[in-house]
């Protein structure tokens, strides 16, 4: 394939970088490679047996390349992109989407999904519809495959996020960079959306992502701590009206997490507070998106937060104290020029 | 004989107002340097600053623990303002001293030359049971025999005349060159004066303790193995998702502070009731229990910033 879109059936791969996903990156990985043809999955220093399940399922030879970074700080944007190029002239893929791992892609056949992108416009990249997939929290008991399958969708949806799709031109644009949170491709890397390039909007009916943000509250907990911890280290700190702020407080408060407090959370994701919206202010549809499967790595439960965020605050702890070592070394004599 | 007490303390709030009260009753005044913590501490320290107690109240925001250096500093300005003996107390430090005149009596009869020590003891409060932080400590046991070795220091105003020495990481004794060179101390007995330890008072405290502890201790690069080797292993159980439980704060204290080659089995120890607490009340300790999770994320929050300002946000 060209940059002009693909004759053949298009080889379309997904790209992530994973850390502590041990409740659902199994699920992610069996749904998404049941579609795509390949996988490439950078696990990010996770504590809590996800790089193992990932290994296992790649013993059970599904299309996935493990890639282990110990790559200090939180480069989602540079790493996943530069992971994309690689994959792009690795396997000669024509398309690559940035799968987060509570991101399942829901087509209704792969043959209708290759028929839109068959149909993709030249030199553009795409973006897909994110809709937001909200669980009967009341389930998580019975495991993630009843919680995933209890999940119904948002409708109308509340944000209006998309979520990018790499065609080959990435590979003629060499400052190209996804956009933090892989909603678009922008110019350069922290472009702004303004000055992007138009993107190609897949129809919903041929694929969209179904995007499950909250799944428990050992899970939700975890999240909002470390995703604060690594904004601020990045210097990009969610606004104090952002949905995931109003959840970090809600965490540092101790405030007990219930499901009716998840729920409130997952209605809102994205949504800034201002415009949240209460439980009964909602609607959702029936719009199953999980492939048929059987989990067999994963644990019964989202691991408890303590540990993960003791283990993410040390790893900055750690490279803070690496950095201002590095700061206070001498410097060696500048050369006397000879005289 | 003025003798003072200084305290660096870092989000202690469940005990810090209870440690003063009672080690007032000891002291003519306390420096209290509030490191690093939450609104919590700072407050209560403030609230008793307003009482009138005899407290001057400063605060550290720098995120390292840098123990030895912030204390050292802190007596040298006591015995500039005039004070005779200076005693470091941690937070979770309780003086037991029966008789004031006695202990400057014995003070004064010892050689002058030498800094002195006294033995710090290992207690335990009811971990169970409601009833605020005194209450538990008035039904806090000792340690019947004390393996771990460790005395704490008693800094005599020499200290001013001699820049050379330094109160080291943990309070333990004052050393010449970090230690390297040793520096004889008069030991007292504990009938004269003893620090009561009380390091284990909830699970969330405990728990909060020992991840902030290390993480303070890894950002400081400081080789301080005194205060590291019996949180280490701690830190370590809860980075590999083994909680701290009820069931195993009374044999964490049963061996507190014990290198590995002295510890025994805490089931065979022996704990002495033998009641240290004054007879004090407490107007602001919060009765909420310790969130650990919280308190790593206010220290993460704080170190994200200085690696975003370090590394440019890389």
């Amino acid at each position: 394939m060209t940059a002009a879109g693909p004759r053949s059936k298009p080889k379309v791969w997904s790209v992530s970088m994973v850390r502590n996903e041990a409740d659902i990156v199994e699920a992610f990985v069996r749904h998404n490679a049941s579609i795509l043809d390949g996988m490439a999955i950078i696990d990010h220093g996770s504590i809590d047996g996800t790089l193992s399940i990932l290994t296992s399922l790649a013993r059970e030879k599904l299309p996935l390349i493990l890639i282990k970074s110990t790559t200090p700080g939180y480069l989602q944007e540079q790493i996943t992109t530069a992971t994309a190029r690689d994959v792009f002239a690795q396997t000669g893929a024509d398309f690559v989407m940035p799968l987060d791992a509570d991101e399942f892609l829901k087509v209704p056949s792969r043959d209708a999904f290759d028929r839109a992108l068959q149909a993709f416009p030249p030199r553009m990249n795409g973006l897909l519809h994110w809709l937001t997939y909200v669980p009967d929290f009341s389930k998580a008991e019975q495991g993630t495959l009843a919680l995933l399958a209890s999940a119904r969708r948002l409708s109308p949806e509340r944000q209006i996020f998309h979520k990018a799709l790499m065609s080959r031109y990435l590979m003629e644009q060499p400052q190209a960079t996804l956009a933090n949170g892989n909603h678009f491709v922008a110019r350069r890397l922290h472009g702004p959306p303004d000055d992007a390039e138009p993107h190609a909007r897949i129809r919903d009916e041929f694929a969209v992502l179904a995007h499950v943000p909250i799944r428990s509250a050992a899970q939700f907990i975890t999240k909002v701590a470390v995703k604060k911890l690594g904004r601020i280290a990045a210097q990009y700190d969610w606004t104090p009206d952002a949905a995931s702020q109003q959840a970090y407080e809600a965490v540092l408060r101790n405030q007990p997490v219930d499901d009716a407090l998840l729920l409130e959370h997952a209605i809102n994701w994205s949504v800034p507070r201002p415009h949240w919206a209460k439980p009964g202010e909602v609607g959702f549809a029936d719009d199953p998106f999980l492939a048929p499967m059987t989990l067999r790595y994963t644990p019964p439960a989202a691991a408890d937060p303590l540990p993960l965020v003791l283990s993410a605050t040390d790893r900055m702890v750690q490279r803070l104290a690496a950095a201002r070592r590095a700061n206070a070394r001498p410097r060696p004599p500048e050369a006397t020029p000879p005289r | 004989m003025r003798v003072v007490g200084f305290t660096l303390v870092r989000n202690e709030e469940d005990v810090i107002e209870a440690s003063i009260r009672h080690n007032l009753r000891f002291l003519d005044a306390l420096t209290v340097v509030a490191h690093a913590s939450n609104k919590t501490t700072p407050g209560i320290l403030a609230s008793l600053e307003r009482e009138g107690l005899p407290i001057e109240v400063r605060r550290d925001d720098t995120l390292e623990l840098m123990q030895g250096q912030v204390t050292t500093a802190a007596l040298r300005r006591q015995f500039a303002d005039g004070a005779d003996l200076a005693i470091p107390i941690d937070a979770d430090e309780f003086l037991r001293m029966p008789s004031r005149e006695r202990f400057e009596h014995v003070v004064a009869s010892a050689d002058p030359s030498r800094h002195l020590v006294m033995p710090w003891l290992t207690y335990l409060p009811a971990l169970e049971g409601g009833g605020d932080i005194v209450e538990r400590l008035g039904h806090a046991r000792r340690l019947e025999v004390e393996r771990h070795g460790i005395y704490k220091a008693i800094v005599r105003r020499s200290l001013l005349d001699s820049p050379a020495e330094e109160v080291l990481t943990g309070n333990h004794c004052v050393g010449v060159n970090g230690g390297q060179s040793p520096l004889y101390h008069v030991a007292l007995p504990s009938s004269v004066a003893a620090l009561a330890h009380v390091p284990v008072r909830s699970v969330g405290q405990f728990t909060a303790k020992v991840a902030v502890g290390m993480l303070a201790i890894h950002l400081a690069g400081d080789p301080n193995k005194a205060i590291a080797f019996h949180w280490q292993e701690e830190f370590d159980a809860l980075l590999a998702g083994h909680p701290i439980t009820a069931e195993r704060l009374a044999a964490i204290v049963a061996n507190y502070s014990v290198p590995k080659d002295r510890r025994v089995d805490p089931a065979q120890v022996r704990w002495i009731e033998e009641p240290f607490i004054g007879d004090i009340s407490l107007r602001y300790t919060p009765d909420r229990p310790a969130n650990p999770l919280a308190r790593i994320l206010l220290l993460g929050e704080r170190v994200a910033s200085e690696l975003a300002r370090t590394t440019g946000g890389l």
